[in-house]
């Protein structure tokens, strides 16, 4: 699960800090991840050697950033067993047999409680 | 440690001070008014148990194991609810008229003749048992057989209108009371007439509650006896009545019934009998109930206003000032719980000051802080004076004990209601009166602002009413004096506070909300822990992850879903957050691609259309250049084909060979020249010089001499050049034909005019040149003329150079 939510992640980062985002396939609506800062943010790279060392570090940071926030996402996403699609925990519900999201839920006349309102 | 949990760590330290039971061995308690003698006589019987002072109630006291001396209506309905399992009966107790014959010879038998004669009746004490005894024997001496509290009510509501009914008094002529106690008077020096009433009495039972079984040393009989207590089972000794025949005991089925009766007797003996406390509250468990009560209505107030204020520091100003209150009733509710009037008692009557000064002083602090921007912080000094003021105040109150400068009282005396106010006491009074006119007036000043004038009044009424209650209180008028001050003054500040908030002294954002609902500006207001304040309407709730994205990054916006994108500033206290709809805007660019999209699939179809007829077009210039060119050689052919014919039955094959290869080379040379015409390039001079030279040598192999000269002439444009080439070819012809050689040429450019002359050894006047040629040459404006020279006719073709005449 892990792996397949840091693949649906969507770089939202800039040169101060690292944010990832995932958008439910049933609302749209966007989850960000925490974001971390980047270490060497604010420090002024003089020559090209340090440059090139701060872009290894801003990349290495921003992998490790990127699966901080597939395990975050993990919290706050589920995927449907049904259409397979990922969804946010508010278009997730919690049905009696099945859990399944919304739609799928609306269609198979199921009820059930959103994993959170 | 936050300062919020401060008060409540006192609060347990003051309760677990309370608590300091001493739990060796057994505890004799006296729960029973006038039971002092009986204890006393009790004491050395009960081995094991010490006599000692009650720390809590009966039942309270029961539960620690200790033998608690009480009245049978306290211990049977106790027994049936399953506290305490043994019961000892030693000494009776009826409800009896005791006349002090010192006072008075009125003739008095029961209580009908007390109606009679215009007599003061006392009690001698007005305790919650005394009133439960004497209301229950009323009740059933003057209805046997249906006793109802009303009668006794009523019975003693007219004694008040009598001669006077003073529950407190032990001095008036006639007393109710038990009759060992009217005994105990009369041994020590009284002259009390002890009358059982004739319409009838209860008599109680006194002994000994405990939820262990108790052993008794033998002897305790003769020991109460001679003390003067008479013994349950109905033995007296010297000194009481003869006849107890019209006193009644209760039976078991009885009991009920007298709760019932009884029960609530002070607060209707006050409301009731002396039309007091008629609106306010009469007993202690009414006091509770008024002051959980108020507790809670105070904190859902504050939950209300807390709603209502967008401003942080307004709001916190008012939490305190609703916790101070909440704070005061609490610590009254505590004090009520308290069994005995001991120092704790009395400092948590102190302690009431603690909250009920700081009052005004934060009413004070709200005034000034409502005056100011939230933001704009104010100097320290103008709240200093306020806060020193009050310090001073509890202060001076909580030594009071020392110095007595506040509350004068005797301190072994009934101060709780004998005292009276020293001058500390009026110098708090002023400070606070000060602080509150401070705070009023600052607050009428800054609703000069609002235009809502006639409002004003209700705040107005209320803290006079506060004032004028206050005043009335410390002067004990009986209306206040009687009425509970705590519950009272927080319902008056409470109203006063709400009146400002209503009409717009203190400014509230009610209206923000409505606003907010109404305008289409999807705008939503966080709080520093990212709680929606205000939203307009029809706005998603910002979730908590995009709370955390915009408080790391608040310049850059984001994206809600793909069609919203959220803006925000840092406010106040927290953030705005408004919603951009790029909805429509994606709409367009959708439709933009889409047209793009369709322009490219357009474009693309056009260029491949475009595309085949090229290929169509070339295909069919091909076509018609080669019907030209075939329509242009067909005649050069036929003469070909004619000549090839000719060729088997000629004499001089030789000859004939050498024209066909002539015609050949023509024909070779006239295609070149036509494909050259349809590329549009023009001919150097020296080209068609070099064509005429091969003309000439191929003529010579027909025995044709002939000499052509080319003078400058330029590059030529192809049509000329080609006429040129025809000319000279056609004259070859007829040269061959007429046998006029030699044939000289001259090819120059005279006046704009390209000059092709020849001159034949024959004369030229008959020759024909073809169709084609001569409709070339006027085409182009030119002529074929033959001149007649001195010795010979020559050919001569002028061609004009330069613009095409196209007639
Ligand atoms: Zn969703
Ligand atoms: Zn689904």
């Amino acid at each position: 699960m892990t792996n397949l939510l840091t693949g649906y992640l969507e770089d939202r980062s800039t040169a101060q800090y690292f944010c990832f985002s995932i958008s439910c396939e049933v609302c749209g609506e966007f989850w960000y991840s925490s974001s971390v800062p980047f270490s060497k943010a604010g420090q002024a790279a003089e020559h090209r050697e340090k440059r090139e060392l701060y872009d290894a570090v801003y990349q290495r940071e921003k992998n490790r950033a990127r699966l901080a926030a597939g395990r975050e996402a993990v919290e706050r996403f589920s995927q449907c067993p049904i259409c397979r699609r990922l969804v946010c925990d508010s278009c997730f519900l919690i049905c009696d047999e099945m859990d399944m999201c919304r739609e799928c839920a609306g269609r198979l006349k199921e009820s059930g409680e959103p994993v959170a309102p | 440690m936050k300062i919020r949990w401060l008060p409540f760590l006192l609060l347990c330290l003051v309760l677990a001070g309370c608590s300091t039971a001493s739990d060796t061995g057994g505890r004799l308690i006296l729960a029973a008014e006038g039971a002092e003698a009986y204890g006393s006589v009790l004491s050395p019987f009960l081995w094991g148990y010490t006599l000692q002072e009650a720390e809590d109630s009966l039942y309270a006291e029961l539960d620690r194991g200790s033998a608690v001396a009480c009245f049978d209506v306290q211990a049977i309905p106790a027994m049936d609810r399953g506290l305490g399992r043994y019961w000892y009966p030693h000494v009776s107790a009826t409800v009896v008229l005791a006349v002090d014959r010192t006072q008075t010879d009125a003739v008095i038998t029961g209580w009908d003749s007390l109606r009679e004669n215009h007599i003061q009746v006392g009690m001698g004490s007005s305790s919650v048992m005394r009133n439960m005894l004497v209301m229950g024997a009323l009740s059933y001496g003057l209805n046997r057989k249906e006793p109802v509290k009303r009668d006794a009510l009523a019975f003693l509501e007219s004694l008040v209108g009598n001669g006077g009914f003073e529950p407190e008094e032990s001095d008036a002529p006639v007393l109710l009371c038990l009759d060992y106690e009217a005994v105990e008077w009369n041994r020590s020096g009284g002259n009390y007439e002890i009358i059982v009433p004739s319409e009838g009495t209860l008599s109680f039972r006194l002994g000994l509650l405990s939820d262990a079984p108790l052993t008794l040393e033998p002897g305790l009989d003769e020991a109460l006896l001679s003390a003067g207590l008479p013994l349950a089972n109905g033995q007296r000794p010297y000194g009481f009545p003869d006849d107890y025949r019209t006193a009644r005991t209760l039976e078991e089925e009885d009991y009920d019934r007298f709760l019932e009766l009884t029960g609530d007797s002070s607060r209707d003996l006050r409301r009731q009998v002396f039309h007091t406390r008629l609106y306010t509250t009469a007993d202690l468990r009414e006091h509770i109930l008024s002051a959980v009560l108020v507790a809670v209505a105070i904190l859902l107030w504050k939950g209300t206003v807390s709603h209502r204020m967008l401003r942080a520091d307004v709001r916190r100003a008012v939490a305190v000032m609703s916790w101070l209150m909440v704070g005061w009733l609490l610590l009254r509710l505590f004090k009520y719980q308290l069994a005995e009037e001991s120092t704790l008692s009395r400092m948590c009557w102190y302690g009431y000051y603690l909250f009920q000064l700081a009052l005004p002083a934060v009413l004070l602090y709200l005034t000034e802080i409502l005056d100011k921007p939230e933001k704009e912080r104010q100097p320290a000094r103008t709240r200093w004076p306020a806060f020193i003021c009050y310090l001073l105040s509890v202060l001076l109150v909580m030594t009071n004990d020392l110095h007595q400068l506040v509350f004068r009282f005797e301190a072994n005396g009934n101060w709780p209601k004998d005292y009276s106010y020293g001058p500390g006491y009026w110098l708090i009074i002023a400070a606070s009166f000060i602080l509150l006119a401070l705070a009023v007036v600052k607050l009428f000043r800054m609703g000069r602002r609002s235009s809502y004038r006639g409002g004003k009044l209700f705040p107005l009424l209320f803290c006079g009413s506060l004032l004028a209650y206050v005043l009335a209180y410390i002067y004990r008028v009986p209306l206040a004096w009687e009425s509970d001050i705590t519950v009272n003054i927080c319902i008056l500040s409470v109203l006063f506070f709400e009146s400002a908030l209503r009409t717009g002294l203190v400014p509230v954002n009610i209206q923000y909300q409505r606003l907010f609902a109404s305008a289409p500006i999807n705008l939503t207001l966080l709080d520093e822990s990212g709680h929606t304040v205000l939203s307009s309407g029809g706005v998603r709730p910002v979730s908590r992850s995009l709370w955390m994205r915009l408080l790391a990054d608040i310049q850059r916006p984001l994206l809600r879903d793909r069609d919203t994108q959220l803006h925000a500033v840092s406010i106040c206290g927290g953030m705005a957050v408004w919603q951009e709809d790029l909805s429509q805007l994606n709409h367009l660019k959708r439709e933009i691609q889409e047209v793009q999209s369709r322009l490219e699939a357009a474009n693309a179809l056009l260029r491949e259309e475009g595309e085949v007829k090229k290929r169509m077009l070339a295909a069919e210039t091909g076509r018609e250049l080669c019907e030209q060119l075939d329509r242009d050689m067909e005649r050069r052919i036929t003469v070909l084909t004619g000549l090839i014919k000719s060729l088997p039955e000629t004499k001089d094959p030789k000859r004939l060979i050498a024209h066909i290869t002539l015609c050949l080379c023509h024909i070779k040379r006239r295609c070149n020249l036509f494909f050259l015409a349809r590329q549009g390039m023009a001919l150097p001079g020296d080209e068609l010089g070099i064509y005429l030279d091969e003309l000439a040598e191929l003529a010579c192999y027909t025995g044709v001499k002939m000499l052509v000269r080319c003078g400058e002439t330029g590059a030529l444009d192809i049509r000329r050049a080609a006429l040129c080439y025809d000319f000279t070819f056609e004259t070859i012809s007829w040269t061959l034909e007429a046998a006029a050689s030699p044939l000289m040429g001259y090819l120059e450019a005279e006046n704009d005019c390209l000059v092709f002359r020849f001159l034949p050894d024959a004369d030229p006047n008959r020759w024909r040149f073809s169709e084609e040629l001569l409709a070339e040459v006027s085409a182009l404006g030119g002529q074929i003329t033959c001149k007649d020279l001195d010795d010979a006719v020559g050919l001569c073709m002028t061609l004009p150079l330069g613009g095409e005449t196209n007639g």
